[in-house]
């Protein structure tokens, strides 16, 4: 069994490795000391209430996620009750960005849909590999296209880089912020900035993820 | 793009099982296949050098069995006199006597007594001692055994008068040398 955690669940953050780093331990305790930073003041313990996995890097920024500790050792006592295998264990973004990331154009961002929440991957224009996250709330008139151009406009802005001119999108909602009328996956907002919907994730029902706030809420069903 | 890496699942053996790569599982048994392969062929390597060994250390000790039974022959030590003192028996046994004595009685008429005949081996030289009544039957003498074709160069060395014999003789010496093999 793969398991799909929705992104809210989950806390996506990037860390710079220490340019001294030798060994993982200083890059874990680079990722310790930056969640600690961020979501220390939450009034929870990082060390102990939260695992923390990434995507190790020594050489360049990388992407991290914190998932409550309750919520993985849950997961797994469920699965041992009802004698599953648990094989993957992903927030998902990282699970849509794995599934997706042959198609991502090059100089586009990624953008991973769930339900109400969208997680923008930055990328560099040149690089092949995620340079920053931010984590956006779709309001209630998120569906125009000129709302996600302007949280895109925002987010580099606020990153300090180029605005992209196209935006990859994956998730379950693949009809945002694109032309209904041309019923195509494909839309421009604005002149040179086009939206690409990748596919709808999860793709099919029965086999996709478990989302673990469901199955938290005691009722598991796999969507 | 790059995979992230990233997953919370518990890390146990079926699930590593479950994430290794097909690819790796091939390069994995491919290895396993060649490293068995491998220590076989060391095995029966093995197996070999220790039955060479064997075999070597069988015919080692038959050699050594063969070497005590056959004491090595010890190498004559010869001194330079020694050896030169054998060379020159060997020369002096090697002269021909016989053509030397048969080329000189060959040449000696009546009227010369030949009183004693030396050969020097080593020079193929034949020192002779004889008696003549005269002068002339001496010089006929040598220019007799000039003539013979065994030798190639016959000298007079010495001649006297011997006052002792009432005959007066001419006494002389001359030396012959025969044509030898290795000149």
């Amino acid at each position: 069994m793969r398991v799909t955690l929705s992104d809210d669940l989950a806390r996506l953050f990037m860390v710079t490795p220490p340019q001294n780093s030798a060994r993982l331990h200083d890059i874990k305790a680079a990722a310790a000391m930056r969640f600690q930073t961020l979501y220390g003041d939450l009034g929870v313990d990082p060390q102990h209430d939260w695992c923390v996995e990434a995507d190790w890097q020594a050489s360049r920024p990388f992407l991290a996620c914190a998932v409550p500790r309750r919520l993985i050792e849950a997961l797994c006592r469920a699965a041992r009750e009802h004698g599953v295998q648990v094989q993957a264990i992903e927030p998902n973004f990282v699970a849509a960005w794995n599934a997706a990331r042959g198609r991502i154009v090059k100089g586009a961002w990624f953008g991973a849909v769930h339900e109400d929440q969208l997680t923008l991957g930055a990328i560099g224009p040149s690089a092949a590999h995620l340079g920053a996250v931010r984590s956006l709330a779709i309001p209630a008139g998120g569906q125009e296209p000129q709302w996600i151009e302007a949280q895109v406009a925002r987010t580099a802005l606020q990153l300090d880089v180029p605005v992209p001119q196209q935006l990859c999108i994956s998730g379950n909602r693949h009809q945002l912020w694109v032309d209904r009328r041309k019923n195509s996956t494909a839309g421009t907002t604005r002149e040179g900035f086009t939206i690409t919907n990748l596919e709808q994730w999860p793709v099919a029902a029965g086999a996709g993820p478990v989302y673990a706030a469901v199955l938290l809420a005691g009722k598991a069903e796999r969507t | 793009m790059k995979r992230l890496a990233i997953d919370f699942a518990p890390r146990t053996l079926r699930c590593a099982v479950f994430r290794t790569h097909p690819l790796a599982w091939l390069i994995g048994c491919a290895s396993i296949a060649v490293g068995l392969s491998a220590g076989f062929s060391v095995l029966d390597l093995s197996k070999q050098v220790d039955l060479d060994l064997a075999q070597l250390s069988h015919l080692q000790g038959k050699a050594r069995d063969g070497a005590a039974a056959k004491p090595m022959a010890m190498a004559a030590k010869v001194s330079e006199g020694q050896a030169n003192a054998v060379n020159n028996a060997i020369a002096q046994l090697n002269v021909p006597w016989r053509d030397v004595l048969d080329a000189v009685e060959g040449a000696t008429p009546a009227n010369i007594g030949l009183l004693a005949l030396e050969p020097d081996a080593r020079r193929n030289v034949v020192r002779g001692m004889a008696e003549a009544r005269t002068s002339g039957d001496m010089i006929a003498y040598i220019e007799a055994l000039r003539k013979q074709g065994y030798f190639d160069v016959v000298i007079l060395t010495r001649h006297e008068v011997n006052e002792l014999d009432p005959n007066k003789p001419l006494r002389f010496q001359f030396e012959a040398r025969w044509r030898g093999e290795g000149r």
